[in-house]
């Protein structure tokens, strides 16, 4: 969808237009969908995410402007945040610290089933580019906190790595990524 | 103050965007954001950084349920049963379903005994959140601005936040301003469209760490009228 059309339509679910925001609905719900289903796994835990988040758009509408970037990149950290929150809330329940099954460790420490799914996007050049200098370490940590949204500590638990490293490296990685990212882009 | 140096900043902006910062580092981090701009913005920068990750996942079709269930959670099935009875009175705080009523009868019952007064828009005003005569915050809006001072008198807490809500003149849903500080001062940029807003009184809840999640009050706690200066 259009990143103007997009902006006119955000406009006018802020003003309580209930048809933009359905079709605000059906321009973004695959690609946010697919944001929670990655990070929370079942179609359950990520239908009442994203359910949460719609309402959340709906009634904050207003509070976007274009600071925030676009209105996909605005919903998505909606999303996400929910996600997280949820993640999280599930850890606490559970009383444990990390939020994936230990049979899940060797799959989410394998590289090559962290990396990212659909290389093909073609707003993500730049961006593949720049993940491609980083090294393994750091490229594996970003995909482990971002995709699976682990915090430090249940990355330094799922990949038996101190927990100073597991910061340095995730941070370093994305200095780097941020750095190659302005080159790009400037 | 520490936090807000370059380094410092964005290496704590980068993990809250990423989802690695939790617990008390989080809600502190997310009291920051709501007070100073420069940590806002920064958020915003990551979030911006980072979102080609999300649109290298792949697309996948929510349920067909899925927009029902939207629908029905913001109240919209409700909406249209009302419309369809052709209430003359069309009020929006019956219409929103489940949960969410009963936050909205709560506030509905205060607002319905409050004098009737003349609408005020959020131009240049100010406003005073009182517990009983005891001042708890004071409200400041000018040039778009709005500012929030807290006063010693505000209970803190870890379990719970404040926000801060317009109530529309027009009956409609009641719009949230963010949390406000349970001590400080708070300045932050009105969005746009809420400085035009006919306003018929301005609230402040209770919401869990974080605010409201739904995108309305939790336990309003106090209300109060804007004054034009």
């Amino acid at each position: 969808m259009e990143i103007e059309h997009q902006r006119r339509l955000i406009r006018a679910v802020a003003r309580g237009e209930r048809q933009a925001f359905e079709e605000l609905y059906e321009g973004s719900g695959s690609r946010l969908y697919g944001v929670a289903m990655q990070l929370m796994r079942t179609p359950e835990r990520a239908e009442e995410a994203l359910q949460e988040a719609y309402v959340k758009i709906w009634h904050n509408a207003g509070e976007y402007h274009e600071g925030r970037g676009s209105v996909m990149t605005w919903m998505s950290s909606i999303v996400r945040y929910r996600c997280i929150d949820m993640l999280r809330a599930i850890s606490r329940k559970e009383g444990r610290q990390d939020s994936i099954d230990q049979d899940d460790t060797l799959e989410l420490v394998a590289p090559e089933l962290v990396s990212p799914l659909n290389p093909e996007a073609p707003d993500t050049a730049a961006l593949t580019h720049c993940m491609g200098t980083l090294n393994q370490n750091d490229l594996q940590f970003i995909h482990l906190a971002y995709y699976q949204g682990l915090t430090h500590a249940e990355i330094q638990a799922h990949t038996d790595t101190p927990l100073g490293t597991v910061k340095s490296w995730i941070r370093r990685g994305l200095q780097r990524l941020k750095g190659c990212l302005n080159n790009e882009l400037s | 103050m520490n936090y807000l140096k370059d380094e410092r900043l964005d290496a704590l902006a980068s993990d809250y965007v990423m989802g690695t910062m939790q617990g008390l580092a989080r809600e502190r981090f997310i009291r920051l954001m709501q007070t100073y701009p420069a940590v806002r913005e920064r958020v915003w920068f990551w979030e911006q950084m980072l979102a080609p990750l999300n649109e290298r996942l792949p697309l996948q079709s929510p349920p067909p349920h899925m927009w029902d269930d939207i629908s029905h959670r913001i109240g919209f099935t409700a909406m249209d049963k009302q419309d369809a009875a052709n209430d003359e009175t069309k009020s929006p705080w019956l219409a929103w379903g489940g949960g969410l009523a009963t936050a909205a009868v709560l506030i509905m019952g205060i607002f319905f005994l409050m004098p009737v007064t003349e609408q005020t828009t959020l131009t240049e005003q100010v406003a005073v959140f009182k517990d009983g005569n005891q001042p708890l915050w004071l409200m400041e809006v000018s040039d778009g601005e709005l500012t929030v001072q807290a006063t010693s008198a505000v209970a803190m807490s870890d379990e719970y936040d404040y926000e801060l809500w317009i109530v529309p003149a027009d009956g409609g849903s009641p719009i949230s301003l963010g949390l406000v500080p349970e001590s400080g001062m708070l300045s932050r940029t009105l969005a746009v469209n809420t400085r035009d807003m006919a306003i018929k009184a301005m609230a402040v809840s209770r919401e869990l760490p974080g605010g409201s999640v739904t995108g309305l009050p939790g336990e309003v706690l106090y209300v109060t009228e804007l004054t034009i200066l």
